[in-house]
Formats: structure tokens, sequence, C-alpha cells
């Protein structure tokens, strides 16, 4: 079993300190031979992970070949979203295969959510100590 | 470490090194309220899609396919 590795929150807004920081991790992601290096956000309130659009024409998806369509909610409601598979490794871990919804907004960062970054991952947050601890899950049987 | 555990070292400090203390830290308080005030006239996008289990489901199925198909 690995250990857990650490990283550091993200000061987003250097004015506000550490009132903007997040947990940002840096993250592989790999789809059909093309990678895309990113930051996402780490986030156990999302209900599942969320690609913006240009992250995924840099992986080279194609929308119209992308037929699972996603509702999303909140600030995303009125952006168009469809289901995509990904392999994604964190650190020196071993790669997952992450489902993401693809939608059509640039604005949004890439979210790590519940389905589903946090099936694969144990994760624990130190706020007050400005970091974060993930590691691969436990298999079931171990 | 508490209070209690580092009160007597601060009370044995020379007398320059205590006010130097009270500028650090009323420094460092007033750097927190200030994010907190800075804070309090922006308008921070809230993205996190918390309620679309539905879409959570989408992809659910989509990883099973894909397991499947693979």
């Amino acid at each position: 079993m690995p250990d857990a590795e650490r990283f550091a929150y993200v000061e987003i807004d250097p004015s506000l300190g550490a009132a903007s920081a997040l947990p940002y991790v840096p993250l592989r992601l790999e789809y059909r031979q093309n990678v895309v290096s990113v930051s996402g956000l780490v986030d156990s309130g999302a209900a599942l992970n969320v690609l913006p659009y240009d992250v995924g024409l840099q992986l080279g998806v194609v929308w119209q070949e992308q037929t699972r369509a996603v509702r999303l909610c909140g600030n995303l409601a009125d952006s168009e979203a469809r289901a995509i598979i990904v392999t994604g490794t964190v650190g020196q871990f071993a790669p997952v295969r992450l489902a993401f919804a693809w939608t059509r907004n640039n604005e949004v960062p890439v979210i790590l959510g519940q389905v589903n970054f946090f099936m694969e991952f144990d994760i624990c947050f130190f706020r007050s100590r400005f970091t974060f601890d993930i590691k691969p899950k436990e298999s079931q049987g171990n | 470490m508490s209070l209690s555990d580092l009160l007597p070292t601060i009370q044995a400090l020379p007398r320059s090194d205590k006010l130097r203390l009270i500028q650090l830290l009323a420094a460092d308080m007033a750097r927190e309220e200030r994010a907190v005030a800075d804070l309090a006239d922006k308008t921070v996008p809230i993205w996190s899609p918390h309620d679309a289990f539905e879409g959570a489901a989408t992809l659910l199925r989509a990883l099973e396919q894909d397991r499947g198909g693979s």
C-alpha cells in the first residue's frame, strides 16, 4: 500500500492570501495518447468530476462523438455536458480511470468530485496547515 | 504547545522583545481580518455541482460500460 502524498493549498488571489487558499492538485490526464497536465480542485462538495471545454479539446476529445449527456446544476446548469472517461495520474500513484462531465463552459476549473475522484483516492484535508494528503483507495479485500 | 506552556517564556522576555511580540501578533490578526473583509466585498463563483446526482449516476454508468467494453 503506497504512502499518502502531501500537497499544499494554492492561494488563488495573492491580495487575499489565506482567505483564497484552495486544495488544487497537479494532475496528468491522458486520452488516446494525448496528454495534458492540469491543476484540479479537490472538491468534496462536488457530486462529480467536471472538465472545462478547452481541456477536453486539448486532449483531442471530439464533442460530437460523445453521446452520453450529463445534467449539471448550480452555476453550470446552463452549460451542456457530456460524459467522457480519461486516464488520470496523481503524483507517483498508478493511473486510474476518471469519468468527467465535459462541459461547454470554460470558466469552471477542473473539479475533482465524489464520482469518481473520491472513489479512487482517500483524501485528508489539513486546512489549518494548508496541506492535504492523497493516497489510492485500499482494496476491499485488504 | 498551549498558551500556559508559553507564558513563562514570554514573561521572561526583555521589555523590547515583549513589545515586538505585541506588534507581530497585532499585525498578524489585522492581516487575517483584512483578508476576510476583502473577501466580503468580492463576488466568488461557486462552481461545485453539489446536487448533480443524476449526472453522477450517468458517469458511473459510463465507467461500467467502459469497463465492460475494454
